[in-house]
């Protein structure tokens, strides 16, 4: 694998597949939720749906948008790897698109908001995600409700897109048989060198979760930076603990913002609490081995195709020379009289707790 | 490196240097509809026990990643590891492929009521159910059984599955990948045992077109899902020729349909074209996920973009849908178990993935000419918040 910065500021990774059919192509934009301010939240989300629509071609281009990250992906034929390149690079562009398709993609997005939000647990995880971690942007992708969606314009669209979706904030990575590494490098040059813009900073979380989550307690397991293949294994450790003291989780989730992640664990079933501390705090038996060949395996198969194999190089381009420590969290959710609550995170021996104040419930 | 095989026959496997992965599939000799009358959801119920064994096995300890395909016709269980370990799955499958204690069964049968429960209030899935239950007659539920059908499956019952199951043959397929080209190494079967169908296979033997319309209301849906499915006469369906009219009918963001009923008009949430090849007869649908309102709207824009795509010249636009279909299709083989998966196919007589994806090639040069079966209805779905 090789992986160069061009003049354009675009890091460009290219993998040689010998025995693959096709080729895997990933774009990822270090922008995401967490840029959406001053514009209404999901603006991020919407501008990744109307790149994709303003893109032509004859690929299936997919998107995804998180806090800190927008991913475009593509399979293609190997004859297509320069025009896969050059689909991809246009996305790194303010191409206008007509009212109508403006409108299709604002509700395209809205009806993804709102399966999500018949998700309660998901915004929950987000909740307590931003209480362990205050400021880190990492309650902003679920910010971006169907209400919000609602207030996305064109010109916010195309504001986001001309500050964010720059060259040098991104990286491409192709893995395929006989890529045409000159010719894919000739397209990419063609790139507008970028003019750099400070990020916007991230903006204080207000969430609204669901009333029936009252009294829910958790374990967050979090580490600025995070480094999967470290502490992925360890995490592992501890959730098996629990399953072999018959209290398995039963919601979980990782919730990722710029070098940080969190695990957030929760229990809806009324358990001990005490018998969960018990259940972290004990001697964890079985070799930490173990986990980090179940980790290993899985994330080969992740990178098996020639699509996961450029996701992976892109993971592996970004983890962290010393991942941070894992701190553990012990959280509850508490709704007053008044119907507004808080995600109360317990102070850790280190450090004085914190709280987020949270918006009232809907 | 010699390895016994789930049916007791060996097979050479070597140990390659650099290995990328090593897939293999053992498959049962029935599926879903192979259940005997009354006890619908046996199947299912089956691979469930052995999956939730195979997961407490070796699998777990070597962190093979594993899936099961539960087919009409068969239950096919995948295993794929990284690592070239794979000689202790006979052991272990032989092990989980046995007579099931009632506290297991229990617990699976519970699982599965579940499931049953979750995917009647999927309407995705409501809408493919209720398609084949509009073509073929086959009942909802027939798949993952329900309360009344599962009480009756008790540890007897999957006892004598699994004998017949093991008697008729079980079937392995392998592949490695690695720098050089894919191997597949096949497992005979039984020497001296000619091809026994399951005995359960008449109640799933095929069954002919029906057509028809079939409601199925979700009171808490907001949308509803129109699909619609026409019977084609199997000469004019070469490989290829299917998959490239429904490619042609809406995928992603392209399509006749998705063009008309989301792009030009906003009324679609969602809409796509299907293809079947299975029962006896392949056939091309569509569906589309709308407001009750455009319900109408949808019914009468999906047969017209079904008519539309039967028949189509070659031009640029049949081009481009044949090249994003045979990326699509050839991606597949590049998944994982995706190389297994084709070899299977092609050892049972149907084509591999490289011939349909040359047949898409051939019908984007010559068009498309495929014909409705004559004197078969439409079969039709309505999910969702239908009145």
């Amino acid at each position: 694998m090789t992986a160069e910065i061009l003049a354009s500021g675009l890091t460009l990774h290219l993998l040689d597949l010998p025995v693959a059919h096709t080729l895997g192509a990933c774009l990822q934009v270090s922008s995401g939720a967490a840029n959406d301010p001053p514009a209404p939240w999901g603006t991020a989300h919407v501008t990744e749906h109307v790149r994709i629509a303003a893109a032509h071609g004859p690929f299936h281009l997919f998107g995804t948008t998180g806090n800190s990250t927008m991913t475009f992906s593509l399979t293609a034929l190997p004859s297509d790897a320069v025009h896969a390149a050059r689909t991809l690079a246009a996305l790194l562009s303010a191409a206008p698109v007509p009212d109508a398709t403006f409108a299709a993609e604002v509700e395209a997005a809205r009806v993804e908001a709102r399966a999500a939000e018949s998700r309660p647990l998901l915004r929950l995880g987000a909740a307590v995600a931003e209480a362990v971690l205050p400021g880190s942007g990492m309650s902003a992708a679920v910010l971006g409700d169907h209400t919000a969606l609602g207030r996305v314009t064109p010109t916010d669209v195309d504001s986001y897109s001309a500050r964010y979706l720059r060259p040098h904030r991104s990286r491409l990575a192709i893995a395929g048989p006989g890529l045409p590494a000159d010719e894919i490098r000739a397209v990419l040059s063609e790139l507008e060198n970028p003019s750099r813009t400070a990020d916007a900073v991230p903006v204080p979380a207000s969430i609204e979760v669901d009333a029936s989550l009252n009294g829910v307690v958790g374990l967050a397991l979090s580490a600025d930076p995070w480094d999967a293949a470290t502490h992925e294994p360890q995490v592992a450790m501890v959730e098996s603990a629990l399953s072999r003291a018959g209290l398995p989780p039963t919601g979980r989730g990782t919730i990722h913002a710029g070098t940080a992640a969190v695990r957030v664990l929760c229990w809806q079933n009324d358990p001990d609490p005490a018998a969960i501390r018990a259940a972290v705090d004990a001697p964890r038996s079985g070799p930490l081995a173990a986990h980090d060949v179940a980790r290993r395996q899985q994330t080969a198969f992740a990178a098996h195709s020639p699509l996961g194999r450029a996701q992976s190089a892109l993971a592996e381009a970004t983890r962290p020379a010393t991942p941070g420590p894992l701190c553990l969290d012990y959280w509850q959710l508490k709704i007053n009289d008044k119907a507004d609550f808080a995600v109360r995170v317990e102070p850790r021996p280190t450090s004085p707790g914190s709280a987020v104040r949270v918006s009232r419930v809907r | 490196m010699a390895t016994e095989l789930p049916s007791g026959h060996t097979a050479g496997a070597r140990t390659r240097a650099g290995l990328m992965a090593a897939e293999v599939v053992v498959e049962l000799p029935a599926g879903h509809r192979d259940d005997p009358p009354g006890l619908a959801g046996l199947a299912a119920l089956v691979a469930r026990c052995t999956a939730t064994r195979l997961r407490d096995s070796a699998s777990a300890r070597l962190g093979w990643v594993t899936s099961q395909w539960l087919e009409p016709h068969s239950s096919a269980f995948g295993f794929w590891s990284a690592l070239d370990d794979l000689s202790e799955l006979p052991a272990a499958f032989r092990s989980a492929l046995s007579p099931v204690p009632a506290d297991l069964l229990d617990d699976a049968r519970r699982a599965q009521v579940r499931l049953a429960q979750r995917h009647r209030a999927t309407s995705y899935l409501r809408m493919t159910a209720a398609l084949d239950s509009a073509a073929w007659g086959i009942a909802p539920d027939a798949e993952l059984g329900d309360e009344e059908s599962l009480a009756r499956i008790d540890p007897d019952v999957v006892a004598a599955y699994i004998s017949v199951c093991r008697d008729t043959g079980l079937r392995t397929y392998r592949t490695y990948l690695a720098a050089e080209p894919v191997r597949a190494v096949r497992a005979p079967r039984h020497a001296g045992r000619p091809d026994v169908e399951f005995p359960a296979a008449a109640v799933g033997a095929v069954k002919p077109w029906i057509g028809g319309v079939v409601r199925v209301p979700m009171p808490a849906e907001r949308l509803v899902r129109v699909a619609v499915r026409l019977p084609l006469d199997p000469p004019s369906a070469p490989p290829g020729a299917v998959e490239l009219a429904a490619q042609v009918i809406g995928a992603g963001m392209t399509g006749l349909l998705v063009e008309r009923l989301r792009i030009g008009g906003g009324l679609a949430y969602s809409a796509a074209g299907l293809y079947w090849r299975t029962g006896s007869r392949p056939s091309i649908g569509a569906h589309a996920l709308v407001e009750p309102e455009h319900a109408a709207t949808a019914t009468e824009a999906i047969p017209d973009s079904l008519r539309a795509a039967l028949v189509r010249q070659p031009s640029p636009e049949l081009a481009q849908a044949a090249h994003r279909l045979r990326a699509a299709l050839l991606s597949q083989l590049d998944q994982p178990f995706g190389s297994v998966m084709d070899e299977r196919r092609r050892l049972r007589g149907d084509p591999g993935i490289v011939e349909v994806a040359a047949g898409v090639a051939d019908c984007a040069e010559r068009g498309i000419a495929l014909t409705v079966a004559d004197g078969l209805e439409p079969a039709v779905a309505l999910v969702g918040a239908v009145p």
